[in-house]
């Protein structure tokens, strides 16, 4: 289910400001209290695609450990993608928050 | 035991030179970096769990190559267009130059130049009409995330469409070299630049979508064969 949604989760970690691979994924992991525990292997072809597809943009920079480092920030285009996914999503969020309340409160009058 | 992982990764991505060394350069920052955060605080034990956590190179390797093969499609399909435009330009400005130097093309006509400019005229509008048609196929396609059977069809499909608008292109240059060569005779002067220059550039053209035409093809054949049993 999570695979269908990794661009979306992927833009949302990225929301809050640029970051590298590894923070991303951290971020990811912190952010939904664990739950969403993607293999790490995914993330980065992800990352690769929606830079592709100009939702993001990468440069590198040199850590303190002197290694480089690609950081990754979502572009205009890539906010608004965000914005129209995350839109979608609290729709289809409502409705079914809407729909399971309904069904739970039937089983309770019956 | 990383340096290992990375060599299998980018030793998979071999084809794609470019995409092979950054991969391999986020990934080891990235393993360092697991390696590091790692409770055990480094140590073989926490190399195992670094790269288990991230995955098998050649799955991981087969994702990018998906993404590589996916970014030379696209660029495929541009130079497919510009490239027609550009081999157009050159043959309407060699045109424009007979007809401002030479007068009109029509009073030289023998059956042969007939011939090759009916074929010039028929394989350039085939190769137009055809590359058009790759580039609305190949463009705005969203990528997947792995090159599955489905996927693998559209690849095909996409490289006997661009074979297909390459052939007539091809054939349209070399009757345009043909035409070229026997209007300027054996003669070569200053006035000769312009139809030389011109067919140069649509050579030239013609050359750099067989480029990305070979770069395609064989990204294709190694993104397939990473996800061969």
């Amino acid at each position: 289910m999570l695979k269908g949604h990794l661009d979306m989760i992927v833009l949302a970690a990225l929301a809050a400001g640029p970051a590298h691979g590894y923070a991303v994924i951290e971020k990811i992991k912190r952010r939904s209290n664990q739950a969403f525990d993607l293999p790490e292997g995914t993330i980065y072809p992800a990352l690769h695609r929606l830079e592709q597809a100009g939702l993001l943009s990468s440069r590198w920079v040199t850590a303190e450990s002197g290694r480089r480092r690609r950081v990754y920030a979502l572009t205009r285009r890539g906010e608004r993608a965000f914005a129209g996914h995350r839109a979608v999503w609290q729709q289809f969020s409502d409705a079914m928050g809407d729909l399971l309340a309904g069904a739970r409160q039937r089983r309770r009058s019956a | 035991m990383i340096s290992g992982y990375l060599e299998t990764l980018s030793a998979a991505l071999n084809f794609d030179r470019a995409l092979a060394e950054r991969v391999r350069q986020e990934v080891e920052d990235h393993l360092q970096q697991a390696i590091a955060a790692d409770p055990s605080n480094g140590g073989i034990a926490a190399e195992h769990r670094a790269i288990a956590e991230f995955g098998d190179a050649q799955a991981v390797a087969a994702q990018f190559a998906t993404l590589s093969v996916a970014e030379q499609m696209r660029k495929l399909g541009i130079a497919l267009i510009l490239v027609i435009a550009g081999v157009f330009v050159a043959m309407k400005g060699r045109i424009a130059w007979y007809a401002v130097t030479g007068g009109d093309l029509g009073h030289d006509m023998t059956p042969v130049t007939r011939i090759v400019g009916s074929i010039d005229r028929y394989s350039f509008w085939l190769a137009v009409i055809i590359g058009t048609g790759s580039f609305a196929y190949v463009v705005g396609r969203p990528v997947p995330t792995l090159v599955d059977a489905r996927y693998r069809k559209q690849l095909r499909c996409v490289l006997v469409l661009c074979l297909a608008a390459i052939a007539p292109l091809v054939l349209s240059v070399i009757s345009d070299g043909v035409l070229t060569a026997i209007r300027m005779g054996a003669e070569l002067c200053a006035w000769s630049l312009v139809p030389i220059g011109t067919m140069a550039i649509e050579i030239g053209c013609v050359g750099i979508l067989v480029f990305h035409f070979w770069i395609m093809r064989s990204r294709t054949v190694f993104a397939v064969s990473l996800l061969a049993p």
